[in-house]
């Protein structure tokens, strides 16, 4: 056969070659024997926790073995004696414990005495086995299935392992039964859980966002008129919030109405006073109050909801508020501050910014939790999706909501906001401070803060150098709005701060050492605020897709698309009758799956039963498409309106062209909502579709004019 | 390859050309109908229009994929005994067995696993969101929708043409959903995308068949006797395709879509060849006979 040299002349078959040897390059399809499936039988867990825990305990004792749900599930218990006088080992212990058997259930670990911890393990002789296999992988390795039938444990293991070597290292501890490293297609693609297994999570941040219309005139006139109970009228607006304002005195004592404004202005910290002037009928107040900082007062009212401004202007007095993990209503939002403002629009969601802070500090704190492969997308303004091959909410709080603030107590039940967790610069791990005589955790504010904590301090008389004013004046520190820590300042702290901000302090949640209490409220504080939330997350929806379904529908997969091919092609052949034809469509249509699929590494989109979808939607577009180009190709005209080729090809691609813009066009509204896990079929389809029509068709094109007049 | 019109001749079965233009609109009316009908039978059996699954009500369903051999009534009632939960409906369709259900998933999937050996996959959903999904697919589904029209009115610049390709879509779709409720299949998230799948294909065989009868000189009959023989290709090609996808695997998602595109697919060879073809060609041979009068004046 005669190769179409001039054919491989031409740019538009050049470049499709280009590009499936760069797609190629991309997916990097290699086989290997990478992958070890072995069996093994009588799996002794008992020496197994021995030989993993013996390295560092003793006395590991076997308290009971369960038959529960077809799998055999062993309690060891061992204790400790602590050597170091160090409070942390229960903590170290647990995490060593859990990294020992990372596929275990959580180890309990109680202090009997000041040095002596019991701990009790409970294993499955799944995952000791695993446990014990993945020990000797290194890093990378990871037992990727594993089945259990009966006595004997089947798993597949992503490594080429050796039986002789591996059968060495397990002793008796388990016996091979089968063994074998196949032969298997490598690439670049990653498959999402679908076919691999895992879970997904619809989550959505909770909150709403609402703008409002503020003036400071009429806040001010309603907060103080509430606040000292009597009629206060705005007499003068000046610039730059300069607000002044008549207060209805009505013979009320001079001195005792200066301090119930001062009261005011401790309370309401966002507004500040210029000057004020006593008279018997009528007091004359001057204050500073912007729009903003009125609105600020406001929202401070509906504590501990925490309302923040995220936007708007000053001079039209509209701003945009958000509310993050309120579930208020806009009924409720008109209750709690209609008399002050008025509310122009409301959503139940939280602003894009918080979304993507949410989405970090999902990523952080499954960093922080010792998850990996997590895999985070946007569905809409709402939702976050987190698909993870490890379940990760309930008990395991990757997904567990927490909103961290401290608040200052200013008079009697007051309190203002000190900081919040976007205020914390970095948190360290809790300890016995000794000095300090409690169990403390280090934190760091950012300067800002530190200087703004200072101020609210000195103003409250937080740091006053008398314990007794201190002691009515404590730091609270809430997460969800419940307190978690209250202390108030130390006459340490409270000295260097009179003098200048400071930014490192300790908070002590009590003592002495054996204080098991203060111990874990030190643990709890630390632990959320290493990785806390800015608002509550909502898991509005869940699914599950065990591993061996995941790996049927691969399967399936692979099968549907070779009969599809097949099928496709005996059309194609059966109408026109030219096997060079149908090469050509064959040739086409694999290039262009192997664009996707190249396009799918360089996106990194995993793929899922959507991408596949889309795949399988772009290819048969794609094949409608070719059909379209062969018999306009094919076409003559009659008589006088004899076409030349390039008319019949250009005509081709006139409706080509159209029919791939319908479908892209038809396509970008789901690209954009996502609804659920949809959005890989559409971007996909638009990837293909594109592709079809700059790279596949016009070489296509370039082929059945060759094949036509040669 | 020899030189012509287009390789292959069009069975006389086919060939919609020796009926009348009105003739050929009685068939497409008559599906029609039937869709209809199955929509308001539905409807009075349900009390809804559409049988919507999970994704748009709230709940939590379990699919056992490859479940020939359970009985969907024996798997009930056991499911019901076990667990003591009133709100739980087990269907099967194509081998999948699905259970419907209000929380406790975990406890049903892993006694199927122990009695019968099934894995099951769980979606879950909570009401807020299914409502919001009920808000969202409508407006994706319109929106493609309009945006396809807008595309092929821009394309065409032509009122009557553009809307019989808007109006096959259209009556693709509504097909599509009525036989769903006939089968059995629910409207949920893998079948909007299916939907949307539907308007990209359906459009695909339309805006050929528009182009040749817009732009070709041959007698009208002519091209469409040609345009059916590239169409009917290319709608065989995908029918073969998805046939294939619906046969192999037994994925819910994956079967949803395909079984969707199957009937959407069928309805449209309907539509195209009987509804679009039969309007445009009474509105073209109505055209050439003003032009020729016309001519003739002159």
């Amino acid at each position: 056969m005669r190769l179409p040299t001039d054919l491989f002349r031409d740019w538009r078959i050049q470049l499709l070659i280009l590009i499936d040897i760069g797609a190629l390059v991309l997916l990097m399809p290699m086989v290997t024997r990478s992958t070890t499936e072995l069996t093994v039988e009588d799996v002794n867990s008992s020496q197994i926790v021995e030989r993993m825990l013996k390295a560092s305990y003793q006395n590991v004792s076997r308290l009971s073995s369960t038959f529960d749900e077809g799998l055999w599930v062993h309690r060891f218990s061992f204790s400790v004696v602590t050597p170091r006088e160090n409070e942390t080992i229960v903590s170290e212990l647990k995490a060593k414990l859990a990294g020992m058997i990372p596929r275990g259930i959580p180890p309990e670990v109680t202090v009997l005495n000041g040095t002596f911890v019991r701990a009790n393990v409970t294993v499955t002789d799944r995952d000791c086995i695993v446990t014990l296999i993945e020990s000797t992988l290194g890093p990378k390795g990871k037992v990727t299935y594993v089945e259990v039938l009966g006595s004997s444990i089947s798993m597949v293991v992503d490594k080429r392992l050796d039986q002789a070597e591996l059968q060495e290292f397990l002793g008796t501890s388990a016996r091979i039964v089968k063994f074998n490293t196949p032969r298997s297609l490598r690439t670049n693609l990653k498959f999402g859980i679908d076919f691999v297994g895992g879970f997904y999570y619809n989550v959505k941040p909770v909150g709403v966002t609402f703008t409002v219309r503020v003036d400071a005139g009429n806040v001010t006139q309603a907060l103080l008129g509430q606040f000292l109970n009597t009629t206060v009228t705005l007499k003068d607006k000046g610039e730059a919030g300069l607000l002044t304002v008549e207060i209805a005195t009505m013979g009320a004592n001079a001195y005792l109405m200066e301090l119930a404004v001062d009261d005011f202005f401790s309370t309401y910290s966002s507004l500040s006073k210029i000057s004020f002037v006593f008279g018997n009928e009528t007091s004359e107040l001057v204050l500073n109050a912007t729009n903003y900082h009125a609105l600020e007062a406001v929202l401070n009212l509906s504590f501990p909801t925490r309302y923040d401004i995220v936007g708007g202007s000053e001079s039209s007095g509209i701003f945009q508020v958000e509310g993050r993990g309120s579930e208020a209503t806009r009924e409720e939002l008109e209750a709690a501050f209609g008399r002050y403002l008025k509310i122009l629009s409301y959503e139940t969601k939280v602003s894009a910014e918080t979304m993507s802070e949410v989405e970090k500090m999902i990523e952080s704190r499954a960093d922080f939790m010792g998850v990996s492969d997590l895999r985070i997308k946007r569905a809409g303004g709402e939702y976050i999706i987190v698909e993870s091959p490890e379940r990760i909410a309930g008990n395991s709080s990757v997904l567990e909501p927490l909103d961290f603030e401290a608040r200052l107590w200013t008079s009697g039940n007051i309190t203002v906001r000190a900081f919040t967790s976007e205020d914390v610069a970095r948190v360290d791990h809790y300890y016995y401070a000794s000095e300090a005589g409690g169990w403390a955790v280090p934190m760091t504010l950012k300067k800002p803060a530190a200087e703004r904590l200072r101020d609210l301090a000195l103003l409250h008389g937080a740091i006053d150098p008398d314990e007794s004013v201190r002691r009515k004046h404590p730091l609270g520190m809430f997460f969800n709005g419940i307190e978690v820590y209250n202390a108030s300042f130390s006459a340490d702290l409270a000295e260097s701060m009179r003098e200048q901000a400071v930014v490192s302090f300790l908070a002590i949640t009590g003592g002495p050492r054996d204080n098991d209490q203060a111990r874990r409220r030190a643990e709890e504080l630390y632990i959320n605020l290493e990785a806390s939330f800015p608002t509550k997350l909502r898991t509005a929806g869940e699914g599950q897709i065990p591993a061996v379904l995941g790996r049927d529908f691969a399967r399936q997969v692979a099968s549907a698309g070779a009969a599809a091919v097949i099928g496709v092609l005996t059309v194609i052949y059966l109408r026109y009758r030219r096997p060079k034809l149908v090469a050509a469509v064959m040739g086409v249509s694999l290039s262009e799956v192997l664009i996707m699929l190249g396009f799918s590494v360089l996106i990194r989109q995993y793929l899922d039963l959507g991408s596949v979808a889309g795949i399988v939607a772009a290819i048969g577009t794609g094949v409608d498409e070719q059909i379209v180009i062969t018999d306009e190709a094919l076409y003559q005209g009659q008589g006088k309106r004899r076409l030349v080729m390039s008319t019949r090809i250009s005509r081709a691609f006139f409706i080509v062209f159209t029919a791939a813009a319908t479908t892209i066009i038809a396509m970008v509204p789901l690209a954009y909502v996502g609804l659920g896990r949809l959005r890989g079929f559409a971007i996909m389809t638009i990837v293909g579709v594109l592709a079809g029509i700059t790279i596949t068709r016009p070489a296509y094109g370039r082929m059945v004019r060759y094949l036509i007049e040669r | 390859m020899r030189q012509g019109t287009t390789p292959g001749s069009l069975p006389s079965f086919l060939d919609v050309t020796r009926l009348s233009w009105k003739q050929m609109l009685v068939v497409p009316l008559a599906l029609l109908l039937v869709c209809a009908t199955l929509l308001a039978w539905n409807a009075a059996k349900t009390g809804s229009l559409f049988n919507y699954g999970i994704d748009f009500t709230g709940g939590t369903l379990i699919s056992f994929p490859g479940s020939y051999d359970l009985s969907a009534q024996e798997i009930e009632a056991k499911l019901r005994e076990k667990f003591a939960i009133k709100e739980i409906s087990v269907k099967k369709g194509g081998g999948v067995l699905s259970v419907e259900t209000q929380g406790k998933a975990d406890d049903i999937l892993a006694y199927m696993k122990a009695e019968y050996g099934k894995e099951g996959t769980t979606t879950a959903l909570d009401v807020p969101l299914a409502v919001t999904f009920k808000r969202q697919a409508p407006a994706v589904l319109v929106a493609a929708y309009i945006g396809m029209f807008v595309v092929v009115y821009v394309v065409f610049r032509s009122f009557l043409p553009s809307v019989l390709v808007g109006a096959t879509a259209f009556l693709d779709m509504f097909a599509a959903v009525a036989f769903m409720t006939a089968l059995g299949v629910r409207l949920s998230l893998a079948t909007v995308a299916a939907l949307l799948m539907l308007i990209g294909y359906s459009v695909d065989d339309n805006i050929m068949l528009t182009t040749r009868l817009l732009k070709r000189r041959e007698e009208l009959n002519e091209r469409i006797r040609d345009s059916m023989k590239t169409g009917l290709t290319m709608t065989m090609t995908t029918l073969c395709a998805l046939i294939a996808l619906y046969a192999f695997t037994t994925s819910d998602v994956l079967r949803d879509i395909s079984i969707v595109l199957i009937l959407g697919m069928s309805a449209d060879i309907v539509n195209t060849w009987f509804f679009n073809t039969g309007v445009m060609r009474g509105y073209l041979s109505k055209k050439y006979r003003l032009l020729e009068e016309r001519a003739r004046r002159r």
